[in-house]
């Protein structure tokens, strides 16, 4: 009979380890993996003393604190948009934090899960002024650089839309995007509005290009985890709905806790009230909303930090503003 | 003792497999969908020839035609008042298609699941979303629920509609286009669809602006504008997984 005892328990343990996920391996490991990028003003991006620092970045630490304990349990992995795919698949790291658009081809074709996306943006068009261009069509001809990690897809079918003949070039980062404006090989660029705002910052004579007011694309920038990972999923889609919440009541880093007295029944349920059973489920610690909140803010403490007035890459909320305000930022809270 | 022990786990093992993997199957020789919505004064309601009509009752026809082909093989269980999580863990119901947003803590608390939403209401100043709630054990309802949304956004977004749609879909370039995708999508979540179920879904219960104007829009005395749940070009909260 302990032989039988001993078969059961050997078999529960293999089907516990078959079924270990990156949740598990986080907790067992004691820090969480990010892959990021490493020149991406705003989003992952070397500071004055060398620390990368973005809103990405900020993401990858909230994972951490929930799930870990402490912001500071995280592992950068630098990838790039050739090899970012492959390496999530072979658990290079945990979680992808890299400008990537949720798309249910990306899903399909690399065996990955999307979360909700943490910054929305539009896929815009730079040109030179002096040209007499306005809109897609008249870029009949054109040589147009594709900014690195885009996708010339959307311009192909905007274009063919259009009957406009136009040639792609594809940029391997933003330095090489304005290495080849500057050299004349391309009339225009195509890339996210954010880039694009950053990139003219670069370019010589900046005030000679301008972005036509063309919208190509929305891009849902969001986590990406393998697929069977669905568990990390869904903590970095619940710590990104309580970053919107909190801003929507208008809670913050400093005031959080005078929220605790409020008369809010749902705030005082999620917020502070232990759920054991959903921080049992997927891994989380004790009070991980308010410690979120606490370090890091609420969404438009952290969009402020980084693309505020005072950032690097200034750029204003367009979509990432409240829907009241505009935007497309929603909470699922 | 080792072959009772092999016979043991196979049973056990026979027995979670059965448990988990059927819940489609048991709607199919069932024959109907037990669906709930809120039946009352805000939402939908019973017309005059004694049928329930309004925009959650229309998402629940549209899962039935997925599922058999038949808008009225299902089952509208009323919900008013009632706690749409409980009534899906008593199975009173396979799937429910409640009017007020249900957070996703509860949803996840609860071992349950939403797929998609598909209605987002303005309070106070924040827009709320609802979509529908299966059991995470039925997550296969949950995701054909979706995929069926999915079809009448699409449909949309590529002006196909019950009035256009043509009735031999596959010969239909637009048709083809248009969901070719959308197709591809449901056979990686092992879905069992086809053009035809497209076709049937949408000249039974038209595509999602067409159900929004019948039960929210301009049929109305009091019509809810499109607002939040508008099908923009590119900007919008709706949005299918082809588009994005």
């Amino acid at each position: 009979m302990p032989t039988t005892k001993v078969a059961y328990a050997t078999i529960a343990l293999i089907a516990c380890l078959a079924n270990a996920d990156a949740i598990d391996s986080i907790k067992s490991r004691g820090y969480v993996k990010c892959g990021v990028n490493i020149s991406s003003p705003g989003f992952s991006n070397a500071d004055m003393q060398r620390n990368i620092v973005g809103l990405e970045i900020d993401h990858c630490r909230e994972l951490a604190l929930s799930i870990v304990g402490s912001p500071n349990a995280i592992e950068l992995i630098y990838t790039n948009n050739r090899e970012k795919f492959e390496q999530l698949n072979n658990e290079e790291f945990d979680v992808l934090y890299h400008q990537t658009s949720n798309t249910t081809k990306r899903e399909n074709d690399h065996n990955i899960k999307f979360g909700s996306p943490y910054y929305i943006d539009q896929q815009k068009v730079l040109i030179e002024s002096n040209q007499s261009i306005d809109n897609i069509t008249d870029l009949q001809k054109c040589s147009i650089c594709v900014g690195s990690g885009q996708d010339n897809l959307n311009l192909l079918n905007e274009a063919r839309k259009h009957h406009v003949n136009l040639q792609t070039l594809q940029s391997e980062s933003w330095k090489d995007s304005i290495r080849k404006i500057n050299a004349g090989y391309c009339n225009a660029l195509v890339a996210n509005q954010t880039s694009l705002n950053f990139i003219q910052s670069k370019i010589k004579q900046a005030h000679n290009y301008k972005i036509i007011d063309s919208n190509l694309a929305i891009e849902r920038f969001s986590p990406a985890v393998k697929t069977g990972n669905e568990r990390l999923i869904v903590v970095s889609d619940l710590i990104i709905s309580t970053k919107i919440k909190a801003e929507e009541i208008g809670m913050t880093q400093s005031n959080w806790q005078s929220y605790r007295q409020n008369n809010m029944p749902f705030l005082n349920k999620f917020m502070f009230s232990h759920n054991q059973m959903l921080n049992q489920k997927y891994g989380l610690q004790k009070n991980w909303q308010q410690h979120v909140i606490a370090q890091f803010g609420n969404y438009g403490e952290s969009f402020d930090r980084h693309f505020g007035a005072n950032s690097t890459s200034p750029n204003s909320r367009n979509l990432n503003a409240l829907y009241k305000d505009g935007g497309l930022m929603v909470s699922e809270l | 003792m080792k072959q009772l022990m092999k016979i043991s786990l196979m049973v056990t093992a026979t027995f979670a497999y059965l448990s988990y993997a059927d819940a489609l199957e048991t709607i199919q020789k069932r024959g109907w969908v037990n669906c709930g919505i809120d039946i009352d004064q805000h939402n939908n309601q019973v017309n005059e020839y004694g049928e329930t009509v309004g925009f959650q009752a229309n998402n629940c026809r549209a899962l039935a035609v997925a599922l058999f082909n038949d808008q009225y093989a299902v089952s509208l269980v009323n919900l008013h008042e009632k706690d749409p999580i409980a009534e899906l863990k008593k199975n009173n119901v396979d799937i429910a298609y409640p009017s007020q947003h249900v957070p996703l803590n509860e949803i996840l608390s609860h071992e349950t699941y939403r797929a998609k939403m598909n209605y987002f209401a303005q309070n106070e100043s924040n827009p709320q979303g609802t979509g529908p709630i299966s059991l995470s054990e039925n997550k296969d309802l949950g995701d054909l629920a979706a995929w069926v949304i999915n079809v009448q956004l699409h449909a949309e977004y590529n002006t196909l509609s019950s009035q256009n749609i043509n009735s031999n879909i596959e010969s239909s370039q637009k048709a083809q286009s248009a969901f070719k995708d959308l197709l591809h999508l449901a056979s990686l979540n092992k879905i069992n669809v086809s053009y035809q179920t497209i076709q049937n879904i949408l000249s039974k219960v038209g595509n999602y602006g067409e159900m929004y104007k019948r039960h929210m829009g301009k049929n109305l005395d009091s019509p809810l504008p499109r607002n939040l749940n508008r099908m923009d070009q590119k900007i919008s909260l709706l949005t299918t997984p082809i588009m994005a």
